[in-house]
């Protein structure tokens, strides 16, 4: 990381530290107090620049901190609506502000893998403070605009505490084809691979802290060899994660404009796959590593860990993303996957 | 600095040298082909066309080129699954080692024959009951006027029985430490005294070899670096022998097959997508130990990782493909079959070779706890 990579990624860590000493906010009402105020100092607005053009370096870096810090903002879903928002004016002529009002509430997105239609029962996250109408994406159809009613007594938080409510849609209404629902899932999917991967290197800390500090039979425990190999494969797995999310960023910086390329589309989708199940998995040997103490709400790693297993499926499920790559991959020769799957060769 | 273009353009240039050479019948893909697939005439071509120690300086017979470079075109070979057993040990390992440690002679004896690919080198290393502990040598070393006398025993040689030297780890003193008094050497495989025995594999073929060692004469110029320093040069070595994309495509041809069947992949499709999600990342990190490379940073420990991780992947994807086509791959008449068997057969072999997962594990854990002790 470099120095301003570097000093991004502190200030992100300052405005977001409240939330890493919160521990009960099943409601949510804490974490959207603390995302207006970044709302309100410009965090929505990184990466952002000319109309048409967005960087991911920055978003990336925040999006890092909020998995490292083992956080719950709506920061990934509002950059995708406000990326949407963007992009629907910009094709339309109109305002930035595509659907105006008060924009750290603009947070409502679903990805789903078939055609939204009226009734059509969906999990919303931030249910209770999300601005209508919210968006629809289908990545292989388009994207639909559409309000929503709630359903009373659904559930109302998540295996992470965050909110989450199940609505019915209605009024729904298509905005967009398959090139900007494609854009979208794109950008969506490596924001959420950014915070994952923040989860696994926390995961890591945890772990390698742990077995460092932790004595059994009158010895650290990572000098049982079983346990340092535990320790090293959830290492080798941060490493993964981030090679993954670098793969993307070099080329999404040069590329992510008008158009969002195949190939960024299935390198976006790969890295979340893969940081989605190599952060399930630094979970489940993180746990191993710390025993009883690491299932207690005592010690922080429920907060990587918990968070692991909801953001691999919401708000894009790994099944469907895993369909979504193959369709993508099998449409290509083998030459063209493999052109697109080449490392970064920036220099 | 090379560009990107630059990058392309020799992708593209190796490509087309491949897809030549393969529709002359010069080569069938096959998996594994960097260790299994020994084409000396097939060497020497790759070699004309300055792709064999393109990392050194052109005074040694290099291109001067940066190891992004040597990686792009390593790749390409691998993914085509073209026979480059000949030359991958010399330009992969022993090349740069004698580059960065050996005198001026050796450089100058060895380093254009490499690259020109008139010579190959196997490699002598592990000893029998040694296992994973490399520094458990008792090969010895004896000085004697003008150079040194070898005997002892090497195990696990692929193609010694055709290269034309070896190198060889050696005791050559005492020290305090199991790690002094090491020394590396080049032998010349039709010496005196060696004697090259086959070790069949479990599809009935021998790549790997015994080496026997019987007063063997080493001259003194074939030292690499210092004498007693072998420890610390094998060590910087094995970052180039684990280092590389070879850890992590052994098994594309067998992918690239099922990619290219069409209408056959009709099961767990996802599970190939799961395999496709980590082509890349792997890719990526075997780039960035290139990178480390190109500037001259210590590359062990990025190395190791990437040697864990992507055998792992060159294992998983041998057993997805067989998931995802079914008897197209396992069927003896299936299209697949003889690159997907010759694939599963080699995959015991991706976790154990230069380093087992568990030693691997074993230095990363030392890495990752060190830095919190």
């Amino acid at each position: 990381m470099n120095d301003e990579a570097s000093l991004i990624s502190d200030v992100a860590g300052q405005a977001l530290s409240p939330l890493a000493r919160e521990d009960n906010d099943p409601d949510g009402a804490t974490a959207m107090a603390v995302w207006r105020s970044l709302v309100s100092d410009g965090w929505l607005d990184i990466g952002f620049g000319q109309p048409g053009r967005v960087s991911l370096r920055e978003p990336l870096i925040f999006a890092e901190q909020i998995g490292r810090l083992g956080v719950s903002v709506p920061f990934s879903l509002a950059s995708t609506v406000r990326l949407l928002d963007e992009r629907l004016a910009h094709a339309s002529g109109g305002q930035e502000d595509y659907y105006g009002g008060d924009r750290s509430t603009r947070i409502g997105v679903v990805f789903l893998s078939d055609e939204p239609k009226p009734g059509l029962e969906v999990d919303l996250a931030w249910d209770a403070y999300v601005t209508q109408p919210i968006y629809a994406v289908s990545s292989g159809r388009g994207v639909w605009s559409s309000d929503f009613e709630r359903i009373p007594e659904s559930r109302s938080a998540n295996l992470a505490s965050e909110p989450i409510g199940r609505v019915r849609l209605r009024d729904v209404q298509k905005v967009s084809g398959e090139e900007l629902a494609v854009q979208a899932t794109t950008y969506a999917c490596v924001l959420m691979s950014a915070q994952l991967a923040g989860l696994a290197k926390s995961m890591s800390h945890e772990a390698t802290v742990h077995s460092v500090s932790r004595e059994q039979f009158g010895r650290p425990i990572y000098k049982f060899q079983a346990v340092g190999q535990l320790v090293a494969k959830i290492a080798a797995r941060t490493v993964l994660c981030d090679a993954s999310v670098d793969a993307v960023r070099d080329r999404q910086i040069a590329e992510f404009q008008d158009n969002a390329s195949t190939e960024l589309y299935l390198r976006s989708l790969g890295a979340f796959q893969l940081c989605a199940s190599h952060a399930s998995a630094a979970a489940r040997d993180a746990h191993q590593v710390l025993g009883a103490i690491g299932t207690t709400r005592e010690h922080p790693l429920h907060r990587f860990s918990t968070r692991a297993w909801v953001w691999r499926d919401s708000p894009i499920a790994e099944h469907n993303s895993l369909q979504q790559l193959w369709d993508a991959a099998s449409s290509l020769s083998e030459e063209d996957l493999w052109n697109a799957l080449a490392p970064a060769t920036a220099p | 600095m090379v560009n990107d273009e630059e990058f392309l353009g020799l992708r593209r240039e190796v490509r087309q040298f491949l897809k030549d050479a393969l529709a002359q019948g010069r080569y069938v893909p096959s998996p594994d082909a960097w260790l299994l697939g020994y084409d000396e005439a097939f060497s020497r071509e790759v070699a004309q066309r300055g792709w064999v120690g393109m990392a050194w300086s052109p005074e040694y017979g290099g291109r001067g080129a940066s190891y992004r470079a040597r990686f792009v075109v390593t790749e390409e070979l691998l993914r085509a699954g073209a026979p480059v057993a000949a030359h991958w040990i010399a330009d992969r390992q022993i090349g740069p080692s004698i580059f960065a440690y050996g005198s001026e002679r050796l450089k100058r004896e060895f380093l254009p024959r490499i690259a020109s690919g008139e010579v190959q080198f196997c490699l002598g290393m592990s000893e029998p009951e040694s296992g994973s502990d490399l520094a458990s040598v008792s090969t010895r070393a004896t000085q004697v006027p003008g150079g040194w006398k070898i005997n002892g025993q090497k195990i696990w040689s692929s193609n010694a029985h055709r290269a034309s030297f070896g190198y060889v780890l050696a005791r050559t003193s005492q020290g305090t430490s199991r790690h002094d008094g090491l020394t590396e050497f080049v032998v010349a495989m039709h010496a005196d005294g060696i004697d090259v025995r086959p070790i069949i594999d479990l599809r009935g073929e021998a790549h790997f070899n015994e080496i026997f060692f019987d007063d063997v004469f080493v001259p003194d110029h074939h030292v690499i670096g210092a004498v007693g320093n072998g420890w610390d040069q094998v060590i910087a070595q094995l970052a180039f022998e684990r280092g590389g994309p070879e850890r992590v495509l052994s098994t594309y041809p067998v992918l690239a097959a099922a990619l290219r069947l069409e209408d056959s992949i009709s099961r767990s499709e996802l599970a190939l997508a799961t395999s496709l999600s980590k082509l890349g990342p792997l890719r990526q990190l075997a780039w960035n130990v290139a990178e480390r490379m190109d500037r001259g940073e210590s590359a062990v420990v990025e190395a190791a990782t990437l040697k864990y991780l992507g055998t792992q992947f060159e294992v998983e994807v041998v057993e997805l493909v067989r998931q995802a086509v079914g008897s197209v791959a396992t069927s003896v008449s299936g299209v697949l079959y003889d690159v997907w068997s010759a694939g599963v057969a080699a995959s015991p072999g991706f976790t154990i070779r230069g380093g087992t997962s568990e030693i691997l594990l074993t230095i990363l854990s030392r890495e990752v706890i060190g830095s919190r002790t």
